[in-house]
């Protein structure tokens, strides 16, 4: 684990609901450098969230972690307490939401939930806390910060309002951000600009960073390696380009012929795929997809298939990528190319 | 702030002058001699009556006379209980329902605030279903039935409490909780459900991600945001507190505003009705109109323009 | 043995999925209140009340009304005292009366008053053709623990004494010898109309007034909320208080017009709300469109599907409207006698709670559980109806 910043182990966590346990988050490892954007993405339900707040130990009743570990900075914080993960939270690990208009606690100013998390974290005194609040709300792009200091939350627009959750997440320097879904909420245009002060917080600070997303166009514009979750397992992962350009699992390729493509020219068809993610709460015994999958074959009904090393980084679940499975050209390549 | 303070005022006294004018001619209405009692009265004193109570006038002008005194605060005198002047009788009895209106909104707030609020932390587990029980009971139970049994079981039975009346701290006890016991539970229940919707607000994540200790994310952060419909259920507590002394005071015979108001319903003395009901009303109109402020003063997004 | 790495064939059934049972709004609705115990207890238990409401005075051999002053204020529950030869009797010990009882608790009337000694403090009576003597002087003496002694024909009555219940009126009599348990049915009567009429005249006005205001919106809406705010700025009880006053007659039907009179407010706000927020959505625009009268467009489109809440307000207004009912009676402003409601026969009792207590606790028991079945369901309903938890 040596350079990894975060390193999630055969991860788990369900939902203890009255009709039974649901496993929303199945056996999911992966790792994250220093100054790494890992993009995460999946339809809802996938796990995305549940595994981020799994790994801030946030998930809440009924909700808990079953199995696994997470290391940061070397250290597993499944164990810890909720004392401890006070420590962690808002300090080594942040997290920002996906609706701005509702995670600032309005009936306080801005300033004074900023100054509180700084307090909370760093040795202060009050008047330094609200300088380190100012600089941040001035690193993320908030015109006039001084009197935006004590404005309320209503004061602000949706925009405005992501950029202080983000400046308040990164005002205890933390090496990782997670952030679910921050743009969606947004107006389009609004969506750049939050997605672009992401990327410059990284160069800036060197915050590693994992965004959470369902929109592909979010993935393409700003992160470097991309997992792609379904049913609550990790079906493919790899750099960027090679999910866009190179994708090995009948998944990923569904969800890229579902986005519009602006920049071809022939009017092809969007094909949405058919059917409904998985009941977690009965999860399938084979690969979660194949009961959405058109090249399911019987052996994906049955067994799980495992992840598949297609190249160095490169991952794909699917029983295609078996030697003994017939070749679909979509998924398996080899010695074809030109 | 201050246009907004005027404007409710103004407001404030239209609502009272309205019912002061409705009462009036309301009261006028209702048919017979407002001196009808059981032994009938010589034709010449009930003449004497009528000329000291204004009666032989023309209507409009008894009710400019009417309006005249209540600009100098003058609610009248009654019409049974000759001589005694409304004013008088408020003076005397009002210090002591609002002694009890007064313990029994603190009972409301103190108590029933906290026990809600240990509720919804205690969701689902024994706390929970025992503070669940005990609020269905202080509102499905109305508090004239609460106060006879306080009466019947701590007063008579066990003579832990005095049978009545008000002389010493422990007389209070009896009045207090049959007043306060429906809002309270009120109250409990609003807070509970208050806080639970609170607490899986979007805000309460974002302190949680942001690694503030528990205590402090529930009494800072959700506390606040809970007690913003429990605020604005304080205007209905002091209305159900005033109609409750009604009751409450007749059971536990205190010589309260409650006691002689329902006295004056029985005796049908106008007068003192009349007295008693716009006072009542003012009364509880400042009270909303403070509440109102109050509920300014904690959420922000509520502004005093308007 | 299948080829596990066959594909599976896809073109024949459609997409696998069993369609789900579809339901009806209210057979929704009716699905999730079942769930809720309390609620459902709360049901049974408020057609448990009807019924006794409704048929108990017609079977009930005692009479609302009948009157039979020596046999007033008698327990539910005698303590019987032996006196030999198969004569039994129960002492009334406030009155200081003998009232003639048999062992199984069936009063069977006053025994004759001979001599009244009110100086000496005792009272002579004829039970089955011998002399009992009520000595009560004992009384006056500091320190005295009884209350009465007994003589038969002279001598000291030792006998035992034991507990039954009172057959003849299962709940005791009041102070005019009436039957409590045949009083409390027929004032459950006037309390549960009361209730249910002045709920459903309270639903028709808000509905109509609220729905008027809440879909005409501008001027008309600003007026008709003035007009609500204004009556809504002193406490609702004291309106109603001084409506009873003023029309100073006191049978059920002023009792429930004044009712529905004052509390028809806070359901217009309601209903109002409901209706302002119904109206920019889309099917509402579709029949606009559509050419649909204003009439059709509010009494077809809007109110129905603003029925769930309403219909929970509804039913949390009739524990409201009784408890106004006997909040009423309590103050002296409710049905006049001898017709009675639950409030009523609570207030009278407020007098004797010292010697007669059984007297408040019937009323009031019938009271609470009214309001608790009716809180109950409306709690049920209200959370079955909450859109959140549809699922």
């Amino acid at each position: 684990m040596s350079d990894n910043l975060l390193q999630v182990d055969h991860l788990r966590a369900s939902f203890f609901t009255h009709v039974g346990e649901v496993q929303a988050v199945r056996d999911v490892s992966f790792s994250l450098k220093k100054g790494e954007i890992l993009g995460l993405v999946g339809e809802s339900g996938s796990g995305k969230s549940v595994t981020c707040m799994s790994v801030m130990k946030l998930l809440s009743h009924p909700g808990r972690i079953t199995g696994g570990a997470v290391h940061f900075r070397g250290r597993d914080l499944v164990p810890l307490g909720e004392r401890e993960m006070q420590q962690v939270r808002g300090n080594e690990i942040s997290m920002v939401f996906q609706d701005p208009m509702t995670s600032l606690n309005p009936v306080y100013t801005v300033g004074s939930q900023m100054v509180e998390v700084i307090r909370q974290h760093r040795p202060l005194d009050r008047r330094q806390a609200k300088e380190a609040a100012i600089k941040m709300l001035s690193l993320v792009g908030i015109p006039s910060p001084e009197e935006r200091f004590h404005n309320y939350p209503h004061e602000f627009s949706g925009g405005m309002r992501q950029r202080a959750l983000i400046a308040m997440a990164l005002s205890c320097d933390p090496g990782l951000l997670i952030a679910d879904e921050p743009t969606t909420a947004l107006d389009v245009t609004i969506q750049a600009q939050v997605l672009e002060l992401i990327g410059e917080v990284r160069e800036r600070l060197g915050t590693s960073i994992i965004l959470i997303t369902h929109d592909l166009g979010v993935i393409a514009e700003s992160c470097e390696r991309v997992i792609v979750m379904y049913g609550g397992m990790i079906m493919e992962q790899a750099p960027v380009e090679k999910i866009f350009f190179d994708p090995r699992n009948p998944y990923t390729l569904g969800l890229l012929q579902s986005v519009p493509d602006p920049t071809k020219e022939t009017r092809e068809r969007l094909q949405p795929i058919p059917g409904s993610p998985p009941d977690l709460l009965n999860p399938p015994r084979g690969c979660p997809f194949s009961g959405r999958c058109r090249f399911a074959m019987h052996i994906c009904e049955q067994r799980l298939p495992p992840l598949y090393e297609v190249e160095e980084g490169h991952q794909s679940r699917c029983w295609l990528l078996d030697e003994a499975a017939p070749r679909v050209p979509e998924i398996r390549k080899e010695g074809a190319k030109g | 702030m201050l246009r907004y303070i005027l404007k409710r005022l103004l407001s404030m006294l239209l609502t009272l002058f309205l019912l002061a004018t409705a009462v009036f001619f309301l009261l006028r209405f209702i048919p017979g001699s407002p001196f009808t009692r059981e032994r009938t009265l010589s034709p010449e004193i009930e003449a004497l009556l009528r000329e000291k109570y204004n009666m032989d006038a023309p209507l409009w002008q008894q009710y400019l006379d009417y309006m005249g005194d209540l600009l100098h605060l003058d609610l009248g005198t009654s019409i049974q209980m000759l001589g005694v002047r409304v004013n008088d009788m408020i003076r005397n009895a009002f210090p002591v329902s609002a002694a009890l209106g007064f313990w029994a909104i603190l009972l409301v707030i103190v108590i029933g605030i906290p026990l809600g609020v240990l509720a919804a932390l205690k969701r689902g587990r024994w706390p929970d279903y025992l503070i669940s029980f005990l609020t269905t009971l202080g509102i499905a139970v109305p508090s004239f039935v609460i106060g006879s049994f306080i009466l019947y079981v701590f007063g008579e039975r066990l003579g832990w409490l005095p049978p009545g009346g008000l002389y010493g701290w422990r007389s209070y006890i009896g009045p207090v909780l049959a007043l306060g016991g429906f809002s309270m539970a009120f109250v409990t229940r609003l807070t509970r459900s208050s806080m639970l919707d609170v607490t899986s607000m979007d805000y309460i994540r974002t302190a949680r991600a942001n690694g503030l200790p528990r205590g402090r994310i529930v009494f800072r952060h959700a506390l606040k945001n809970a007690l913003i419909p429990v605020v604005t259920y304080l205007g209905s507590t002091f209305a159900a507190i005033i109609t409750g002394s009604f009751v409450v005071e007749k059971i536990f015979a205190v010589p309260g505003m409650g006691k002689y108001f329902v006295e004056s319903i029985n005796n049908r003395d106008y007068t003192v009705i009349m007295g008693t009901t716009l006072f009542f009303a003012a009364l509880y109109v400042v009270m909303v109109f403070l509440v109102d402020v109050a509920y300014a003063l904690i959420d922000p997004r509520i502004k005093l323009q308007d | 043995m299948q080829n596990l790495w066959e594909f599976v064939d896809r073109s024949g059934a459609g997409a696998g999925e069993q369609p789900r049972e579809s339901l009806t709004y209210w057979k929704d609705v009716w699905r999730r209140f079942r769930k809720n115990k309390l609620a459902l207890v709360g049901l049974c238990l408020i057609v448990l009340i009807l019924l006794l409401a409704l048929v108990g005075p017609v079977l009930s051999s005692h009479s609302y009304s009948d009157q039979n002053l020596a046999l007033g204020n008698i327990p539910p529950i005698l303590r019987v005292t032996d006196l030999g030869q198969g004569s039994k009797i129960y002492v009334q010990e406030s009155l200081y009366q003998i009232i003639r009882v048999t062992d199984k608790g069936e009063v069977l009337g006053p025994a004759a008053l001979l001599k009244n000694d009110t100086i000496g403090r005792r009272k002579v009576f004829e039970v089955d053709g011998n002399e009992v003597t009520l000595d009560y002087s004992m009384v006056r003496e500091a320190g005295s623990t009884k209350k009465y002694e007994l003589y038969l024909n002279g001598s000291k009555v030792m006998g035992g004494s034991k507990t039954v219940l009172n057959r003849s009126n299962l709940l005791g009599t009041d102070k005019l010898g009436r039957d409590v348990l045949a009083r409390t049915l027929y004032g459950g009567r006037i309390s549960l109309l009361v209730g249910i009429v002045s709920a459903l005249i309270t639903m028709l006005v808000g509905v109509a007034y609220g729905g008027v205001s809440g879909y005409e919106g501008g001027t008309v809406d600003n007026v008709m909320m003035r007009i609500v705010d204004l009556l809504n700025s002193i406490p609702l009880m004291l309106i109603v208080i001084l409506l009873m006053v003023v029309t100073n007659r006191s049978d059920v039907g002023i009792v429930i017009l004044t009712i529905s009179l004052v509390y028809w407010l806070p359901m217009a706000r309601q209903v109002r709300g409901q209706v302002m927020s119904l109206k920019e959505q889309e099917f509402v625009l579709a029949a606009k469109a559509l050419g649909a009268p204003k009439s059709r467009i509010i009494f077809r489109h809007l109110i129905p599907n603003a029925m769930g809440p309403i219909v929970v307000s509804m039913m949390m207004s009739i524990p409201q409207a009784i408890f106004t009912e006997s909040f009423l009676s309590f103050v002296g402003l409710g049905v006049a006698a001898p017709a009675a409601s639950w409030g009523t026969l609570a207030n009278d009792a407020l007098g004797g709670i010292r010697s007669y207590p059984y007297l408040l606790i019937v009323p009031s028991v019938a009271i609470a559980l009214t309001m608790f079945a009716f809180n109950f369901v409306g709690d049920g309903l209200r959370d079955a109806l909450d859109p959140r938890q549809r699922q």
